[in-house]
Parts: C-alpha cells; sequence; structure tokens
C-alpha cells in the first residue's frame, strides 16, 4: 500500500533514510534508485517545482539535479535551499558543468556528486556525510544562537579586544551605548571613542589584565555624551586561545548608577548625621556650660541671700546681747569703784579677767552689726601706703609681742587709691592681724603694693565671687599683698574663710567674722579680697582696690 | 553742790539699776529709773529732770515717739536727751552720731564715757540757757 507499511516488517532494523531524489534523467535516476535499494526509502520527483512541494513531507536528505525542466544550473539549488534551508543538499552535475556544483557547496550544499562517477559505496558515503555535515551545522547554529541570545539578551555590556586592544566583539547594549554600530566599534581602540585620559587608563587597565592574566574588578565613573555621571561595575579578564596562550581581554560592566547613588546618599546621611550628632554634642555642651553658670549664679544668690539673712540674724542678736552687755559693764564698773582691791589680788584680777572677755563680746556683736550695717562708703583718693603705714602703727604692740618682723615694699609715685579710709583701715588691720596670728612663734610679715593693668583673664569675676562691678581688663588697680611665714591655711578651709563664724584659730582668738566683714567692705569698695597660701609655707592676702578714674 | 537730776528710761530693770548705782557713786547725780516707756512722760513731768538718758527700742513706745513727745511739752522741751542704743556701731558713736540734735552712745557704755558724755550735755545746755536768756531780755531793755 504505502511505503511505511513496506518498511514495517524489518521493525528492528535501523530506520531507512528518507530521500528525496529531484531528477528528470530517468536512466540517472534509475541507476541511483538502484545504488540505494536498501537502508533508504527514495521518493522520486523530476522537477524542482513537485520536489520543492514534496520536501515538506519528512526527508533526511536531498538529492537535487542541476538541470531540470523548470530550473537549471546554480539557480536550482538557490532556489531549493531559500525554501528548505533545513535540508541536506546532495547536488549532482555533469562532469562539463561541475563547477556549478562547486559553487552550491560553497553557498551551503553539503557536497555535490559527479554523474557517472558514483558508485554504490560513494553515494552512501556522501548521503550519510552530507546528513552528518547538515547536522553538525545545524547544532553549531543553535550553539551561536544560544551564546547569541545570551550575550545579548543580559542586561550587561559585553567586548572583546584582541592584544593591541582593537575591539573585536561587542553586544547590541554596548554598541547602543557607545552610539555606534556594531562594524563602527569593531577594529578600532578606545582612543576613537573616549576622551584620551580614559582610554589611556582602560588601556592600562587591559595591559594589566593581560600581564597579570586574572580578572581585574572595579567600579568605574563616565559620563555618555550629554548624559548625567554614571558608575558602571566593570569586570575585566584576559582572553585566551586554544594553547592557554593570552590573545587578548573581554570585558564585561553594568549600570551600578543607582546603587552608588544609594551608597553616596547612605554615606551624605551618614555624614549629616554625624554633623547633627556633633550639632547636638555642641548644643549640649553650651547646654551644661549656661547650666554651670546658672548654677553658678544660683548659688550666688543663695549666699547673698544666706548673707542677708545672717546680716539680719546678726543684728538682732547684737541688739538683744548689748542690753545685756551693757548691764554687765555697768555692773562691773560699779564692782570696780565699790571693792577695795588693795588687799585681795585675787579680785582685782577676776576683774580684769571679766573685763577681758566683755570686751571681747562687745567686739564680736560689733563685727556682726558692721557686717549687717546697710552697706555705705565714703570713697575718697588716698595715698595707700599711708593709709597701710598707719595699719602697721595700729597693730604694732601685736607685732612686738608676736616677735613679727614688718618688711614693706611699697610702690612709691601710685595714683590715690579710691577708699573710705576708716572702713579699708579696718580691712588692713583684719589682715595684719590674721597674719601676726598665724605666726605665734615668731614670723616675717611682708607688705607689698604695686599697680598693675589687669588681663582678661584676671579681669574676669572669680566663681562665687559677689562682685556688682567687675574690673575691665586693661584697667590699671592697686594691688596690696599681705604675706606672713606661717602655717599657712589648710586647703579644704580656703574656700570656706570668707564665711561667717568660720575660723580657723582656736577658740576665743577670733570672732569668724574678721574676713567676712572684710570682704563685705572691699565689696562695697568695688574691689576684692582673695587668699592663697604660699610655697613653701605661710599665706597672702591680695586687696586689690580701684585707683581714681582716669 | 547742786545734784543733777537724771531721768533714765529703759525697759531693762538692771541696767536701769546698774546706771543709777554708778552714776550715784559720784554723788553729782540724783537719779530716777522709769522702766515703763509710756509712763515715761508722766514720770518726766513728777520728776523734772536736767537730763534724760533713755533706750530707743522699747516695748510699748519707742525711745524717738517719747522725745518728740518732750519736745512737745513745754515743761519738758529743752530737756537734754542721750539716747542709749544697741543699734549702732562704736565708731558711728565715736563720730558722734546725732539725729534730730540727740545724742547716741552705744550700748555698752563705760561709766567714765557716760558721764563725760552727761556733762557735756548739760554744760551745753548750761551755755545755751545763759544765751538764750540774754537774748530774752535784751529786747526787753
Amino acid at each position: 500500500m504505502n511505503e511505511s507499511s513496506t518498511t514495517s516488517p524489518v521493525k528492528d532494523a535501523p530506520q531507512s533514510i528518507r530521500v528525496l531524489l529531484i531528477e528528470d534523467s530517468p536512466p540517472d535516476a534509475l541507476l541511483i534508485r538502484g545504488l540505494l535499494a536498501t537502508g533508504f526509502t527514495v521518493t522520486h520527483v523530476t522537477d524542482l517545482g513537485t520536489g520543492i512541494t514534496a520536501a515538506h513531507a519528512p526527508f533526511d536528505i536531498v538529492l537535487l539535479d542541476l538541470f531540470l525542466p523548470d530550473s537549471r544550473g546554480l539557480d536550482t539549488f538557490t532556489q531549493f535551499h531559500s525554501l528548505h534551508p533545513e535540508l541536506p543538499i546532495l547536488v549532482m552535475s555533469g562532469l562539463d558543468d561541475e563547477h556549478f556544483a562547486e559553487s552550491a557547496v560553497s553557498d551551503g550544499a553539503q557536497d555535490y556528486l559527479v554523474k557517472g562517477q558514483m558508485d554504490e559505496v560513494l553515494l552512501r558515503r556522501a548521503v550519510r556525510y552530507a546528513m552528518e555535515r547538515k547536522r553538525v551545522e545545524r547544532a553549531l547554529r543553535d550553539s551561536e544562537a544560544f551564546y547569541q541570545s545570551l550575550v545579548e539578551s543580559l542586561p550587561q555590556y559585553i567586548y572583546r579586544k584582541d592584544a593591541q586592544g582593537h575591539f573585536t566583539f561587542a553586544n547590541r547594549r554596548f554598541c547602543v551605548e557607545l552610539g555606534r554600530t556594531f562594524q563602527e566599534i569593531v577594529g578600532h581602540t578606545d582612543y576613537d571613542f573616549f576622551p584620551a585620559e580614559l582610554a589611556a587608563k582602560y588601556q592600562a587597565d587591559d595591559q594589566r589584565v593581560m600581564a597579570a592574566g586574572k580578572v581585574f574588578e572595579a567600579v568605574e565613573e563616565h559620563t555618555p555624551p550629554g548624559g548625567e555621571k554614571e558608575y558602571v561595575q566593570v569586570v575585566k579578564s584576559p582572553v585566551f586561545d586554544a594553547q592557554g596562550k593570552i590573545i587578548g581581554t573581554q570585558g564585561i560592566f553594568w549600570d551600578v548608577t543607582a546603587r552608588v547613588r544609594g551608597e553616596e546618599k547612605l554615606k551624605k546621611a551618614h555624614t549629616d548625621l554625624a554633623r547633627s550628632r556633633e550639632d547636638l554634642l555642641r548644643t549640649l555642651a553650651d547646654l551644661q556650660r549656661s547650666h554651670s553658670r546658672f548654677k553658678e549664679a544660683q548659688q550666688q544668690m543663695v549666699e547673698m541671700e544666706k548673707m542677708q539673712t545672717v546680716g539680719q540674724m546678726a543684728a538682732g542678736i547684737a541688739h538683744e546681747v548689748k542690753n545685756p552687755l551693757a548691764v554687765i559693764r555697768m555692773g562691773m564698773d560699779y564692782l570696780t569703784n565699790a571693792i577695795d582691791t588693795a588687799g585681795n589680788e585675787a579680785v582685782g584680777t577676776v576683774l580684769k579677767d571679766m573685763q577681758d572677755a566683755l570686751h571681747r563680746a562687745d567686739g564680736i556683736i560689733m563685727g556682726l552689726l558692721d557686717f549687717s550695717a546697710p552697706g555705705k562708703v565714703d570713697l575718697r583718693p588716698w595715698d595707700l601706703n599711708s593709709l597701710l603705714r598707719s595699719s602697721l602703727n595700729l597693730v604694732k604692740h601685736e607685732l612686738k609681742t608676736a616677735q613679727v618682723t614688718v618688711e614693706t615694699d611699697f610702690c612709691e609715685n601710685l595714683p590715690p587709691v579710691l577708699a573710705d579710709t576708716n572702713k579699708i583701715k579696718q580691712v588692713f588691720v583684719n589682715a595684719l592681724s590674721n597674719a601676726i596670728h598665724a605666726m605665734p612663734e615668731g614670723g616675717r610679715l611682708t607688705v607689698r603694693t604695686y599697680i598693675k593693668k589687669l588681663t582678661p583673664e584676671e579681669a574676669k569675676p572669680s566663681p562665687g565671687a559677689r562682685q556688682t562691678h567687675a574690673f575691665r581688663a586693661g584697667e590699671r588697680v592697686l594691688v596690696t599683698e599681705i604675706d606672713d611665714t606661717g602655717t599657712g591655711i589648710p586647703d579644704d578651709k580656703l574656700a570656706r574663710v570668707f564665711e561667717p563664724f568660720f575660723t580657723t584659730k582656736s577658740t576665743g582668738k577670733g570672732t569668724g567674722l574678721g574676713l567676712t566683714v572684710s570682704r563685705k567692705i572691699v565689696e562695697l569698695h568695688e574691689g576684692t579680697i582673695q587668699l592663697q597660701n604660699l610655697s613653701p609655707t605661710g599665706a597672702r592676702a591680695t586687696i586689690t582696690l580701684r585707683t581714681e578714674k582716669n | 553742790m547742786d545734784q543733777k537730776r537724771i531721768l533714765v528710761i529703759d525697759d531693762e530693770a538692771a541696767l536701769t539699776r546698774m546706771i543709777r548705782l554708778n552714776l550715784e557713786t559720784t554723788k553729782r547725780y540724783l537719779v530716777r529709773e522709769e522702766n515703763r516707756a509710756p509712763h515715761a512722760h508722766t514720770t518726766a513731768r513728777e520728776f523734772k529732770p536736767d537730763l534724760i538718758l533713755m533706750d530707743v527700742i522699747m516695748p510699748g513706745m519707742d525711745g524717738g515717739e517719747l522725745a518728740s513727745r518732750f519736745k512737745a511739752d513745754p515743761v519738758l522741751t529743752d530737756i537734754p536727751i542721750i539716747f542709749l542704743t544697741a543699734t549702732i556701731s562704736k565708731r558711728e558713736a565715736a563720730e558722734g552720731v546725732t539725729n534730730g540734735g540727740y545724742l547716741f552712745l552705744p550700748k555698752p557704755v563705760g561709766l567714765k564715757n557716760l558721764v563725760e558724755c552727761i556733762e557735756n550735755a548739760l554744760s551745753a545746755k548750761a551755755h545755751e540757757h545763759k544765751a538764750e536768756s540774754k537774748k530774752d531780755t535784751e529786747p526787753a531793755k
């Protein structure tokens, strides 16, 4: 019935090769069919048109005579091949038109046979080779198409260069990026597309890759013509030939602008964050500074309030104590007159001791009143050195008793000091007395005066000072220093010596008000008084006063 | 010798007593104490002192008010007043603090100082009195 049913008995035999024979010469057709009698299924047509139609059925190979009634020569092959490019074609020619057959092979025919020179072995082998060649060709094309689609469909830019830096390949994306066709790129170098500096860099990179035989990877920035700056991740690697010799480079790169921009943004955010943190820290520091300034002010206010309270209390106490003191004083006077002490020495001593104690108690009360008295000073120009000399004169008895020697180091021709003479003398006498008391075993007292211009540092009010009129930097002030060679003031006490009722002297020796009153008086003079320890021993009282305004 | 009459006004009885005892030892003064300020005016009119020593701060009536009452009373207006006070300092006293023409002495005051002040005030008064009586008589001529 049909050919498939006739071939069905040889089920287990290898499937026969289906041959389409297009041949108009009956003897030739007969010969070929004879040669392919076993293992082949031959379908024979006698003209090209019928052949082209018949080829739509599945065939493994076509045997094509180039000279047919409806087509002659190379054109026969071309026509057929263009319509059935997938079919392997074996061209048959006569001895005298072999050159047509050669042309057909170079245009894609698998092989050619010369009529009259073929035998069974040759024909069968030619058929099988033709089929194999076509299969390989197809596989190659598939493979190429595979790689082609890989290279072209990846979202990467891909190129190759030879060892001299000429482009040998560029994928479509790369061509578009450069704005050139493939033909315009291949055979050219980087210098044809990029600024010289950049091209030199690219070539240097290529050389490095080739020298090291290693992959080079980097993020590079570039600006396409008329575009915005972009970043690309570049991977360059050496290209080897079959012998493993490096014959060029290839590169693949892709746009990482978004990533780099993101990183830049992140970095900027980091920087901004760091900056805000710095700002924050600065603000914090400012805050802490103003806080401590505020605390200082608060402390001063508290101290002032304390002083005021102490002052009011002192005034109250003074008044209350003075009345009983007045009674005692009068009583002492009365008893001193009334009792004859001539025969009784002890009574006289007792009365004298009581007088002294009374005098001391009165002194404390006087101090309290001085301290609490409303501040008013009568400032007039005086000679500072004269004030000190007369103050020293007031303590000369004490100096003698305590065996203290005095050295004066007065700066002559000082401008007059602005002072309330009685009040400032009280300050000087107090400081001198303190110095003498610090040297019960004797010692040396040094009184020094000089004038100086205040530095900005010195003009700053010392912490805790209740100065209402700060000195100005550059202001000329008169300084009095009273140094002793005593034991100094214990460091932990130094900060408290101006507090009322604070004393380092033994009970009965001091009122604890001397320096408190002194400071108050000095402050009324818009001046300062400071105490400090001297090295190796001793202490210094520094009293700074204003001179007449010039 | 004619004893001068001194009125001592202070709410502190011990103090007025001490002042009295001390002043009496001089034999020059006759001293009357008054410890209740509101009664002092009556006492003064009755005692007719040559000089008044008085405290400033007292319960019931203070020294300042009392002094202005004495000034307003024609019988007492010329009597010199010395204030004894706990509210001024020794230095202020040394500077001769006066207020409204009154002399102030700080407590505690010693006898010697007190007597000096009393004598000064009395002699000043006597001086002034002499001058005034002269002035009174002259225009009458």
